[in-house]
């Protein structure tokens, strides 16, 4: 594939990052998220439609906000450099210093990633970086029209990127999934949530829409993008997880924080999960999807409860793939199949690995947080105690300080958690799709091995007819024989197709990753900063009331 | 890849006669410190009454000149712990105060100091004394060393927790602190032997401390309830009964953060490694990805050292105080129970008075006298102790409490420094790559 070029930066990291962090070294929490706003002046208008506002870079729920705005960053930003800023160029030039168009570090392909430096350090910028770029760049740079999910440029210049750069250009969609509420009660109780899009893609009827939407309608809309894009080798985002165990609390209405962390979690997912798609190429322009954003009311899914009867030939029809897996063996004659397959596995245990010492350090780190509370009635029972007055005071000042830093703790293992830990859930996640595509690819090998085999022996057919004679069955057989070199090449197209459709998922699935894991690796650093600066905060506001004691 | 190395420092000592030790030392509960503070206050200065034995010498004038007040003779300082198969051998060092070039280095074990303890006991009149606490001895085995870390640690952790020497070093070093400063005790000649005499002295076998837990658990369930004729005293006994449990209680539980810092911590690096364990291409996403690994587990280190940092801190400055006043009110109320005892055999000799029959009255009386008398002294001295043990313990408090937060705020900036660091080297990795 050709090499592909991504645009320099928007923003160079260093000046604007470098002078706030030393001027907000000790500084309160509280100026963080200014700071990190004041870093996209240049580049970005504030983001007005981002609806993203509330966003606080100490609120671990809206981390999660944040941290979906790595998926979906293409699709919010986008359309507002379009909307508001007529030339892209404006915004080259807004963002100053770095963008320098034939700067060394668009050498190489450079990663989207870098398109967002920014961006991806504060929770409340969206990607928009990401989007700007590509348009500033068809001029200087080899690199193709941005694709339409201004997620990142994609890597390579194959005919469909290109029709779908030009149909897609600066289109955007930014999706919220918001406001769970609990409809109903006792066992037919189920949770609702409100999914609010921003789109300027024309083929949607409003520009901005919210609709209600179930679980079970998340999985509907898995179920048809499934039916319609994995046999030719797309990577649909998995379906949102189930859990009897979560919801049947819900249903029983047991109001305790595990409930209210299993709807968050929930939320966080869902709105992930719509924006992953909302960033794929095509899938963004999926009817089904489509209506899934817009359409007040949607047919029910029926068939995605465990026990309805499409869920059982779901089953079967599982079963049958995983033997199908097991048996069917390829010859793969591309090597590049075989090292991605042998990559993926690799990446997978990986992740794996890393999904498990993120879980203990989640627990490590609440069980701290106990530990501190604890401690903190312990202190307010001495300070009762105390006769010395000042000394009791400065107790009762240490018991609060104590009970602000389990805060503290628990904020962060909630970092901890959404942000580490979920997105490797979800990319082990992902990866479970590709083998599924991967394993499509096989079986389109196979149908495609299969036709020939069939053909060759339609061909011995006729051979034999021709020696033994029997003219009659020549003709038929010489049909057969057409119809079949037919289908020979409609399977050798098709194999090639899903071929080339997975070599561009992978490539898009590999950028993506790479954006992902280093903007929620970013944030969640942030975040560890941030819990070290309201410790300093707390801390040094309980000095003087220790000095004070004698 | 790394830049300066600003590790976050464990807190050192600080004094104005101290110099600031290299980064890594832990702190030590500051004699001298301490010493300036007691002494500024005067509190440790006592009243001639004190040193002598009978304070109401009958009849003799009182002495003209105002009464020296106690001046404590050494500081001292617990150097070093070395083990030696089994054993345990601390060194100590120690000055005279008034001339610095006096200086004694002696070996001592645990058994010496037990010893020590003993002949302290023995040879004063302790009755109205808080006597300073021994800390427990030292565990060495591989068996408690390996118990110690699955309670710190959690069974989950398969990490042995080193020994504890420098804690140990700072305990005793507080002990005989305590010991050197103390108006009564530290004019005692087994603490100036204990200090300065290379030999160690020959210990007889000390059998079951006569404050056997056993005796002393019934004494005080029986007695200990009994009323007090003085205020004063009931207060001060009411009180330390609430507060030596509470003390007991936040400092376990002050000690379970230490723990849960330091299995964040454990946490913190095995994520670190896992991390270590990236993609083998060279070539492709992999390469970023993996860059991007190194540099987040080089930031995971950091946040790491900074919350080890933190709970050896944590543990010298207000753990180290907690633990030490849990184990003083303990002695604080076993003086009071003395004292209570006193009084009860004073009361019990007053009804006898009462009921004496005339043969037997003068020999009655005079024990009552002599118990009315000794229940004074103890009284007076137990006020006197009281007064010294809680200011004593006030400052120790503040000192402790102050230096917590300020070794806090010192680990905190740091570790903000390296994150930062980190995160900047994060944002400007070049996350640019050759698709395969």
């Amino acid at each position: 594939m050709a090499d592909d070029r991504e645009p320099p930066p928007l923003f160079d990291d260093e000046k604007p990052d470098k002078k706030e962090e030393e001027d907000d070294l000790f500084a309160t929490p509280n100026e963080a998220p200014k700071e990190e706003v004041k870093d996209e002046p240049a580049s970005l208008p504030t983001e007005p439609v981002q609806d993203k506002a509330s966003e606080d870079l100490f609120a671990a729920d809206d981390d999660l906000f944040g941290a979906q705005n790595m998926q979906e960053d293409s699709a919010a930003p986008p359309q507002l450099e379009v909307v508001d800023e007529p030339p892209p160029e404006m915004d080259i030039s807004g963002e100053g210093e770095e963008v320098d168009l034939d700067s060394p570090e668009t050498e190489g392909p450079s990663s989207p990633a870098k398109m967002e430096p920014d961006s991806d350090s504060s929770p409340l910028e969206a990607p928009p970086m990401a989007e700007v770029l590509p348009p500033a760049k068809p001029v200087t740079e080899e690199k193709p029209k941005p694709t339409p999910a201004p997620r990142k440029p994609s890597m390579e210049k194959s005919k469909e990127e290109i029709e779908e750069e030009e149909s897609g250009d600066q289109f955007a969609l930014d999706i919220k999934v918001h406001d769970p509420g609990k409809i109903g009660d006792g066992m037919g109780a189920y949770m609702s949530y409100k999914v609010t899009t921003q789109t300027s893609i024309p083929a949607f009827r409003r520009p901005s829409m919210t609709v209600t939407r179930r679980f079970s309608d998340f999985l509907g809309l898995h179920e048809k993008l499934s039916q319609k894009h994995v046999h030719i080798g797309r990577i649909v985002p998995p379906a949102p997880e189930k859990s009897v165990v979560g919801m049947t609390k819900i249903k029983m209405s047991k109001e305790d924080t595990s409930s209210t962390e299993f709807v968050e979690k929930r939320r966080a997912l869902l709105e992930r999960f719509l924006q992953r798609i909302s960033i794929h190429p095509v899938l963004q322009m999926d009817p089904d999807f489509r209506d899934f954003l817009e359409q007040d009311e949607l047919p029910r899914a029926t068939s995605t409860s465990a026990v309805s009867g499409a869920g059982v030939l779901r089953l079967i029809k599982g079963v049958g793939d995983t033997l199908s897996k097991v048996t069917i063996k390829m010859d793969e004659s591309d090597q590049w199949f075989e090292e991605k397959q042998n990559q993926v596995e690799a990446l997978d245990q990986q992740l794996k690995k890393l999904h498990a010492s993120v879980e203990a350090l989640v627990t490590y780190r609440k069980e701290l947080g106990i530990s501190t509370a604890a401690f903190a009635k312990s202190t307010a029972m001495l300070s009762n105690s105390e006769e010395h007055t000042a000394l009791s005071r400065a107790l009762s000042q240490l018991a609060e300080v104590e009970e602000k830093i389990e805060q503290v703790h628990l904020e962060q293992a909630d970092n901890d958690f959404f942000l580490l830990s979920e997105l490797l859930k979800d990319y082990i996640g992902i990866i479970q799709a590709i083998r599924i595509v991967f394993h499509e690819r096989v079986k389109s090998f196979h149908n495609w091995q299969n036709a020939q085999q069939t053909l060759a022996k339609k061909r011995e057919a006729e051979a034999k007819f021709k020696q033994t004679g029997k003219t009659d069955k020549i003709a038929h057989a010489q049909e057969e024989i057409r119809e079949w070199e037919g289908k020979v090449e409609k399977g050798r197209e098709d194999f090639e197709e899903i071929s080339k459709t997975i070599r561009t998922e992978i490539r898009r699935f590999e950028t993506n990753r790479v954006k992902d894991f280093r903007n929620i690796i970013i944030k969640y650093m942030e975040t560890l900063m941030n819990s070290q600066q309201q410790l300093i905060k707390y801390w040094e506001g309980f000095l003087p009331e220790a000095k004070a004691i004698a | 890849m790394r830049s300066a190395v600003l590790y976050p420092s464990v807190i050192a000592q600080e004094g104005e006669d101290q110099d600031v030790p290299s980064r890594l030392t832990s702190t030590k509960m500051d004699n001298a410190t301490e010493e300036t503070n007691t002494n500024g206050t005067a509190d440790v200065s006592d009243s001639p009454e004190a040193d002598q034995d009978t304070p109401e010498s009958s009849g003799l004038p009182e002495p003209t000149l105002p009464p020296k007040p106690f001046e404590p003779v050494f500081t001292v300082k617990v150097t070093d712990a070395a083990k030696d198969g089994e054993v345990v051998k601390y060194t100590l060092k120690t000055t005279k105060i008034k001339s610095d070039s006096e200086e004694y280095k002696v070996v001592r074990l645990y058994e010496d100091f037990e010893w020590l303890e003993h002949c302290l006991i023995t040879q004063n009149d302790i009755a109205g004394i808080i006597v300073p606490p021994l800390p427990p001895k030292p565990s060495t085995t591989a068996q408690s060393a390996e118990a110690r870390s699955k309670k710190q640690l959690g069974n989950d952790i398969k990490l042995v927790v080193g020994d504890e020497f420098e804690k140990d070093c700072r305990s005793l070093e507080k002990y005989l602190y305590l010991v050197v400063t103390h108006p009564i005790l530290g004019q005692d000649e087994s603490i100036t032997k204990f200090l300065t005499v290379r030999e160690a002295p020959t210990r007889a076998k000390l059998k079951k401390s006569i404050f056997s837990n056993l005796s002393k658990a019934v004494g005080e369930a029986r007695k200990g309830g009994h009323k007090d004729v003085n205020e004063f005293f009931q207060k001060e006994r009411d009180t330390v009964n609430e507060v030596s449990v509470q003390m007991k209680e936040a400092k376990e539980n002050f000690m379970k953060i230490v723990y849960g810092e330091q299995r964040v911590a454990v946490g913190l690096s095995h994520l670190s490694t896992a991390l270590h364990l990236g993609g083998q291409l060279q070539e492709g996403a992999d390469v970023v990805v993996n860059k991007l690994f190194t540099q987040f587990s080089e930031g995971l280190e950091d946040a790491k050292q900074g919350l080890e940092v933190m709970a050896v801190n944590d543990e010298n400055t207000l753990g180290f105080s907690l633990d030490l006043y849990s184990r003083y009110l303990e002695a604080e109320k076993e003086m009071l129970y003395r004292r209570t005892c006193k009084m009860m055999e004073f009361e019990a000799a007053s009804k006898a008075v009462e009921k004496a029959k005339p043969q037997k009255r003068e020999m009655v009386v005079a024990a009552r006298d002599k118990a009315e008398k000794e229940f004074e002294d103890i009284s007076k001295a137990a006020e006197k102790e009281l007064k010294n043990f809680h200011h004593q313990r006030v400052l120790t408090f503040q000192d402790s409490l102050v230096r917590h937060a300020d070794a806090k705020i010192k680990a905190a900036r740091d570790t903000y420094a390296l994150l930062t660091k980190c995160v900047t080297a994060l944002k400007t990795l070049d996350t640019s790559f050759k698709p395969l």
